[in-house]
């Protein structure tokens, strides 16, 4: 007497019982018909308890309890035993578990990190509100093209006259002593107008930002303090807000925090603002650093029209000082990344193929071991499980191996980043984020699939697609996939040779500029020399007479300090960022009126310069003690690039020059000549250079650079000196204290990374590469023994099975090789920019790494080739 | 197995099971608990041990022509835990005290 309520409620269950695992589907069909079978029995009765209603409500729970079961089922079954497993099978082959795990953490270990750069570089907005919308606005000089500061009039001038422009900010770099309370230490600042953080559009952590007015002579002295600066330097104190510093010996008020990377310049850790007298300003000085935020209903490009009509304007207005000057805006973001844009994308194509390189190599490992393992799982297919079950076991070993391996190139890569910026050559501006965050993850996660998945589950799916009688019927020897598979893992081979041999020649090229730009000539003797630098506090030394009296008494002490045997002061150290150019003119020389000014770099130095920075004088003498003084005649060295360039053939010693820019019209006499230095980079052309004594500008320079030389090495007189400096004045911060030899390094610094990072990066590639190579001839070899068994049984020389085994070998190099030089030729023409001295197709390099990947090749297919040659044909014929 | 914390509503389903409703409906009519809690309930009981199942004897339900029923019985450990659930939920109705007394627990 079953009713429809009945038979549609064992329907359901019959349904659902689909969703139940199959080992228990059976029983818990029988439990749920039983049940239904009774309550509906029950409820036909006069004592029934139940209504149909009820009865099939509950039918429905049957769904919720399949799905309980299920989902506990997949539980318990995927990761306990699957997971058991997996590491089970894992451990059996420590090998192969070894090198997958090292290559997919190699992968992703420097994917993370160069991703972690590039992104805090690049891609990071910056904390300012509409960054986009924020520019620089540069003077240029519109026949050269040449940009560089503005002149505060003009400043004026264009805030009123563009309207697009919503705000404009001077914001110029200065590093100041800051003190009260310990040591006085040397920080960059930030000399802006109170305008600066409007611009920014940045909000304090703490306090408040500049207010408008608070900025001019009368100003009161106000500083705003980074977030890194306030974290080191004040403990993180919230109290901080009112409290009095030091700031170049002078008192001033902290009245608030900005967050890290909220100001600007990005080096910058404090900001006090400009105090010049807007009336002295005159319209032909240029030094003005500004910034400004485009209006939100103007467009960048409407914008640039504005300024450019401002600036013609301006140029007609003031002939004088303004023809031929035009003013261009630069995306501060632009700005601020081009330095670094190119070797920024060059690193990530760079780890792009080395994780081409990674999923190659894994997917070889993985479909070599998948082979091998053919008949187990044709075993356990032929058993009853399913072929889902298999691509699921398979699938949860490799992400085991990809967890596994992802962990770890996580952990490396965080290691990785915090010594690239512990070893930066700069210090890291402050807007850069380097923390390893959710997008950094979100791509190592993802790079981790597509590697596993690339890797584990191709060739799972090809195992699961075979047919497990075949599979079982094929003997071990024969079993590893006949000729498709076999070709599948040589293109793999070719694919992952042709890539290494892109990031061999990218690194061979780096390897190549960097040995150019280490063997240039600097001008220096390095040896047993050092530097610091002293910058004064303007309070104390404001007259010019307390400064020199300072740096007289500085040298002095040093000079006597034991084995130091020449000490000489620079205002602006070579190699350091700082340089001065400077236009001058020369005595008896025309020129004709459209032709530009000289320029020279200017060093500003005291007595002993040039011999304690083991520059040779090539003629005439050094500047001495009193070139400087007051009565003294105007006397200057050249270097030997001025002298050849405006004195060709004749003796420059006697003849004269002066500056453009002084009022003072007195010729400066030229009283030797050095041999050419490097001032600003070491790839710099030979420029003409001047060296003029310290004494007679003292008032304009802030800082001065010891250069000390020793009879022996450095290292003990360092610290003695540093004493020797404080005890003179503990007031003035000592810093960039170092072996003149480790500045020319450090000038390299960019370059040795890039072409570090491009040598690790080859090698690795190269390493994987051989292995894989390796394995896959060692693997076909091994499959092949059988016929090589017979071949030498029927009367093949050892020599000859040597020799076809390795022709694989190497004719897979050259395949690969053939194809990977001319993807590098392709490709390098993309570094050019980053190469000195050495053309993308320098065919040293070319000719090298083919050698080193053939080399490589014959290695990697001679030890599995000589194995081969040892196969004893009896056993090989019974193994069968 | 660790006696891990038992929530109120698997201390009601072991607790009928120890009065003695044996299978599916039974417990779900003692307990109005639906079937969707009750089912996995008891599967978790049986998993930690506490409850055991067995098949109504064959020959009985066929003697009737009816379908077999799946029984399902407290084992020794489940008693312990059971009672140690209980003693917790008076120790928590004494602390509570009379005012806040509730049943702890819905029973027929």
């Amino acid at each position: 007497m079953p009713s429809p309520g009945y038979r549609l409620c064992v329907f359901l269950v019959s349904l659902a019982a689909f969703i139940v695992p199959g080992w228990r589907r059976d029983s818990w069909r029988r439990e749920w018909q039983a049940e239904l079978w009774h309550g509906f029995a029950d409820a036909n009765t006069r004592f029934g308890s139940h209504s149909q209603a009820e009865l099939m409500r509950r039918s429905l729970g049957s769904i919720r309890h399949a799905v309980w079961l299920r989902a506990r089922d997949w539980r318990f079954d995927v990761l306990a035993q699957d997971l058991r497993y997996a590491v089970r099978t894992l451990r059996k082959t420590p090998a192969f578990t070894i090198l997958a795990i090292a290559t997919i953490a190699l992968g992703i270990g420097a994917n993370t990190a160069v991703f972690t750069l590039v992104n805090g570089l690049l891609l990071q907005p910056y904390p300012y509100r509409e960054p986009e919308r924020l520019v620089r606005v540069r003077a240029v000089d519109l026949e050269s093209g040449r940009r560089g500061n503005m002149s505060y009039p003009d400043v004026e001038d264009l805030a009123a006259g563009a309207r697009m422009l919503e705000n404009i900010a001077l914001a110029d770099r200065e590093p100041y002593n800051l003190g009260g309370g310990g040591e006085t230490v040397y920080v960059q600042g930030g000399q802006v107008s109170a305008s600066l953080f409007d611009v920014l559009g940045t909000q304090p952590l703490l306090g408040r930002t500049f207010l408008a007015g608070e900025d001019g002579p009368d100003a009161p002295r106000l500083v705003v303090l980074g977030e890194r600066l306030w974290r080191s330097q004040f403990a993180s104190d919230d109290d901080v807000i009112g409290r009095e510093v030091t700031i170049d010996a002078e008192p001033y008020r902290v009245i608030g925090v900005v967050p890290a990377g909220g100001g600007y310049p990005g080096e910058a850790r404090l900001w006090v603002t400009v105090r010049f007298d807007p009336a002295a300003q005159r319209r032909g000085s240029r030094w003005a650093n500004v910034i400004a935020r485009v209006n939100s209903d103007a467009t960048i490009a409407q914008a640039v029209a504005e300024v450019e009509s401002v600036a013609s304007a301006l140029a007609q207005e003031h002939p004088d000082t303004n023809s031929g000057m035009g003013m261009r805006l630069v995306g501060l973001r632009e700005e601020r990344t081009s330095d670094t844009r190119v070797a920024s994308l060059l690193l990530l194509g760079v780890v792009g193929a080395l994780l081409i390189v990674v999923c190659a190599n894994l997917a070889g490992l993985m479909l070599m071991r998948g082979a091998r393992r053919e008949r187990e799982l044709g075993v356990r297919a032929a058993l009853g499980a399913t072929r889902l079950r298999l691509v699921r076991q398979l699938f949860v070993e490799s992400a085991l191996l990809g967890v596994v391996g992802t962990a770890l190139g996580f952990a490396f890569a965080v290691w990785a980043v915090a010594l690239a910026v512990a070893r930066s050559p700069v210090a890291v501006p402050d807007w850069v984020n380097l923390q390893v965050d959710g997008r950094v993850a979100g791509f190592t996660v993802g790079a981790a699939l597509l590697a596993t998945i690339l890797s584990g589950l191709v060739p799972a799916l090809r195992i699961a697609r075979s047919d497990p009688n075949q599979a079982m019927k094929e003997s071990a020897a024969q079993g590893n996939g006949g000729p498709s598979r076999q070709r599948g893992r040589a293109l793999l081979i070719v694919g992952q040779i042709a890539v290494s041999i892109i990031l061999l020649v990218a690194a061979g090229l780096m390897i190549r500029s960097f040995r150019g730009l280490s063997s240039i000539e600097t001008g220096y003797d390095t040896t047993n020399t050092f530097m610091m630098t002293t910058a004064y506090a303007d309070a104390n030394y404001a007259a010019g007479e307390q400064r020199l009296d300072f740096y007289r008494d500085a040298r002095e002490r040093l000079l006597a300090l034991p084995g130091v045997e020449a000490v000489g002061g620079i205002a602006q150290p070579p190699l350091r960022g700082g340089w001065s150019l400077t236009e001058f003119e020369v005595d008896g020389l025309e020129l004709a009126p459209d032709d530009p000014l000289p320029m020279a770099f200017l060093h500003v130095v005291t007595a002993g310069y040039v011999d304690a920075a083991g520059v040779s004088v090539v003629r005439g003498r050094a500047l001495v003690e009193g070139d400087g003084a007051e009565e003294a005649a105007e006397a200057a060295v050249v270097n030997r690039m001025f002298a050849d360039e405006y004195w060709p053939g004749e003796d420059p010693l006697g003849k004269r020059f002066k500056f453009t820019f002084m009022e003072a019209d007195e010729w400066i006499s030229v009283v030797g000549v050095v041999e050419n230095t490097k001032q600003r980079a070491l790839v710099d052309e030979p420029t003409a250079e001047i060296y003029y004594p310290y004494e007679r500008w003292a008032s304009f320079y802030s800082r001065m650079t010891w250069v000390v030389r020793t009879a022996a090495a450095p290292g003990p007189t360092i610290a003695v000196a540093q004493a020797e400096v404080r005890a003179l004045d503990n007031d003035q911060a000592l810093y960039d204290v170092m072996t003149l030899r480790d500045a020319v390094n450090e000038s390299l610094m960019g370059e040795r990374l890039t072409a570090f990072l491009l040598v690790a990066f080859g090698a690795v590639a190269l390493l994987l590469t051989s292995i894989g190579l390796y394995g896959f001839v060692a693997y076909s070899t091994a499959q092949r023994t059988h016929e090589i068994g017979i071949r030498m049984a029927v009367g093949a020389d050892a020599a000859k099975v040597l020799r076809t085994v390795l022709t694989s070998a190497v004719t897979l190099a050259a395949i690969g090789g053939a194809i990977g030089l001319a993807g590098a030729f392709a490709m390098s023409r993309a570094m050019t920019g980053l190469l000195f001295e050495v053309s993308p197709s320098d065919p040293a390099v070319y000719v090298a790494v083919a050698v080193l990947m053939a080399a490589v090749a014959v290695v990697a297919g001679f030890v599995p080739a000589l194995r081969a040659t040892r196969v004893d044909p009896l056993t090989a014929l019974r193994d069968e | 197995m660790p006696a891990a914390k038992l929530t109120t509503t698997t201390v009601t389903v072991l607790g009928v099971v120890a009065k003695g409703h044996r299978h599916g409906f039974d417990i779900m009519d003692a307990t109005g608990l639906p079937s969707g809690t009750v089912y996995p309930i008891l599967g978790r009981l049986e998993d930690r041990g506490y409850l055991r199942s067995s098949w109504e004897d064959q020959a009985v339900a066929q003697g009737r022509r009816r379908p077999p029923r799946r029984y399902y019985e407290i084992t020794p450990t489940g008693k312990v835990a059971l009672g140690e659930a209980l003693r917790g939920l008076q120790e928590l109705q004494e602390l509570a005290g009379p005012d806040a007394a509730a049943k702890p627990a819905r029973s027929r």
